[in-house]
């Protein structure tokens, strides 16, 4: 093996003694840092539910909102069963008809939507009057194939978080804009918005977290790629004991 | 619809013109086999910007999807490991194992209307994946020099190229994987508030960086040989558990990692 050459070996020092800081820093917040799993109800009027969390912060749901994709549609092709008499198959789909799944289809934001040979329907089509963001269940292509809407998928969470040091007043209230990936800090303290009530929509679990060792795990973090690729890339590579198609070396 | 159907069909040509390539560079046609390498690699490409414009994200969130980026990262890794003479014989097996997730692809459910989940919007989201599944193709082609190494023990050569050809591949593999690693806990961090919590896709992926490194610091002389052989089998058997198993199996269903 050639592995001493200076920037393999360096690099692997590297590599040793970022997994030490590593686990250094993971000692310091298992056994200094401090987090706190709550639910929160959230408030949709002026009344404000607060709630004391880790002893010295109180804090509120002030607004939470699921912002979603539009709808994808299901296409569906009225088609003749047994059930249904071939003469009231017609081109254009009624409820008499039995359907079948031929695909799917995205509509464009402005509500119209492009369906290759099945037609399209300009914009607004699938949008209801009256701005918002309400969609259509089902409309009707031109040559007569059924949409009909899936189930909305979430885009983005947005939770408005009030924090307020406990037995302070209400002016040094704090406003904070929590996301998912993006989590919302206040003296030291990381809040992250961790899961929701999928059925009524009115309550958010919060995660407060102190990490001391944070900084420390990231350095050590840092340090592991930087030393891998110095002891992966860095070293002269082993020496082959041929070029070519080890195949053809002969014993 | 006009999209699916394209799709559908690249999915069964890209991987028979990889067959075509394979054995083109078995039967030293080298000329022939890299310009059909290139015109798979050319439709692999045209399916992954075709998986793009049917979701409008990077698609990168099914199983689907990573696959046929896995078998779109094969010929750049190839091309930057035949910079080595002494590796281009390894053409054969990028062809051959490039071929193998556009098979598995084909065989599921494809998704081509995905979206991007809330817990996916993040910067770390495509180097994460993309450097585990450079890491992966890199695994892959390593393991291949590993079967190599076995079949030369067999038929009585010398393996000591396949051997130093499977040490140089993951070489080149380790750094990919590391920062897929280190980078998936400085998401975690910001997404659940923690950059460990021992989900079964994190510990497995651990095992399996841990049994890569622990092959790399196996000597490759004498009695120690064959160890390193083991480890090497042993850490690609659990990058298809980390990959593949944790996905499917539900026992070691992962409940962090499940993005529809």
């Amino acid at each position: 093996m050639n592995l001493t050459f200076r920037g393999m070996v360096s690099g692997r020092s590297l590599v040793h003694l970022t997994i030490v800081v590593i686990l250094a820093g993971a000692c310091v917040d298992h056994f200094l840092g401090t987090q706190q799993e709550t639910w929160l109800k959230v408030s949709h009027d002026d009344s404000r539910t607060w709630q004391q969390v880790i002893g010295e912060l109180d804090v509120a749901a002030a607004m939470f909102d699921v912002k979603s994709y539009p709808p994808d549609y299901a296409m569906y092709r009225a088609v003749a069963t047994a059930a249904v008499p071939r003469i009231a198959v017609s081109d254009v789909a009624s409820e008499a008809l039995d359907y079948e799944l031929i695909g799917k289809v995205r509509p464009a934001d402005d509500g119209s939507v492009q369906a290759g040979r099945h037609g399209s329907l300009p914009p607004g089509s699938l949008l209801f009057p009256g701005g918002g963001d309400r969609w259509s269940t089902q409309a009707v292509m031109p040559d007569g194939t059924l949409l009909h809407a899936l189930n909305r998928v979430d885009s983005d969470y947005l939770l408005n978080l009030l924090v307020n040091p406990t037995g302070s007043d209400t002016a040094a209230t704090a406003s904070l804009l929590v996301r998912v990936n993006h989590p919302a800090e206040y003296r030291g303290w990381r809040f992250y918005l961790m899961s929701y009530d999928r059925a009524t929509r009115d309550a958010v679990l919060v995660r407060i977290r102190r990490a001391p060792g944070r900084s420390t795990v990231f350095t050590g973090i840092l340090l592991l790629v930087i030393g891998t690729c110095l002891s992966c890339f860095g070293g002269r590579q082993p020496e082959r004991p041929q070029a070519g198609n080890p195949d053809m070396v002969r014993e | 619809m006009t999209i699916s159907f394209t799709i559908a069909a690249l999915l069964k040509i890209a991987p028979a013109i990889l067959v075509l390539a394979a054995a083109c560079f078995i039967m030293r046609r080298m000329r022939a086999g890299t310009w059909l390498f290139v015109a798979a690699w050319a439709t692999v490409l045209l399916l992954f910007a075709f998986n793009g414009i049917a979701c409008g994200h990077v698609p990168l969130g099914s199983m689907y999807h990573v696959m046929v980026f896995l078998a779109a990262c094969f010929f750049p890794l190839y091309l930057w490991l035949a910079r080595d003479p002494g590796l281009r014989w390894l053409a054969s097996s990028f062809a051959v194992v490039s071929a193998l997730p556009l098979v598995g692809a084909s065989f599921m459910e494809r998704d081509i209307l995905w979206r991007r989940a809330p817990a996916l919007q993040s910067p770390w989201f495509i180097p994460h994946v993309t450097a585990y599944l450079i890491a992966y193709a890199f695994a892959a082609i390593a393991f291949t020099c590993l079967i190599s190494v076995w079949w030369a023990g067999i038929r009585r050569r010398d393996p000591a190229g396949h051997s130093t050809a499977a040490d140089a591949v993951i070489r080149m593999m380790l750094p990919f994987m590391t920062f897929g690693l280190c980078s998936g806990a400085i998401w975690a961090d910001a997404a659940w508030g923690t950059y460990w919590s021992w989900d079964p896709k994190e510990t497995w992926s651990l095992i399996t960086w841990a049994l890569y490194v622990a092959f790399l610091h196996v000597p490759r002389t004498g009695r120690w040989r064959p160890a390193g052989h083991v480890l090497h089998a042993l850490a690609f058997l659990a990058l298809l558990t980390t990959f593949l198993l944790v996905n499917i199996v539900p026992r070691l269903s992962s409940t962090l990692h499940s993005y529809g």
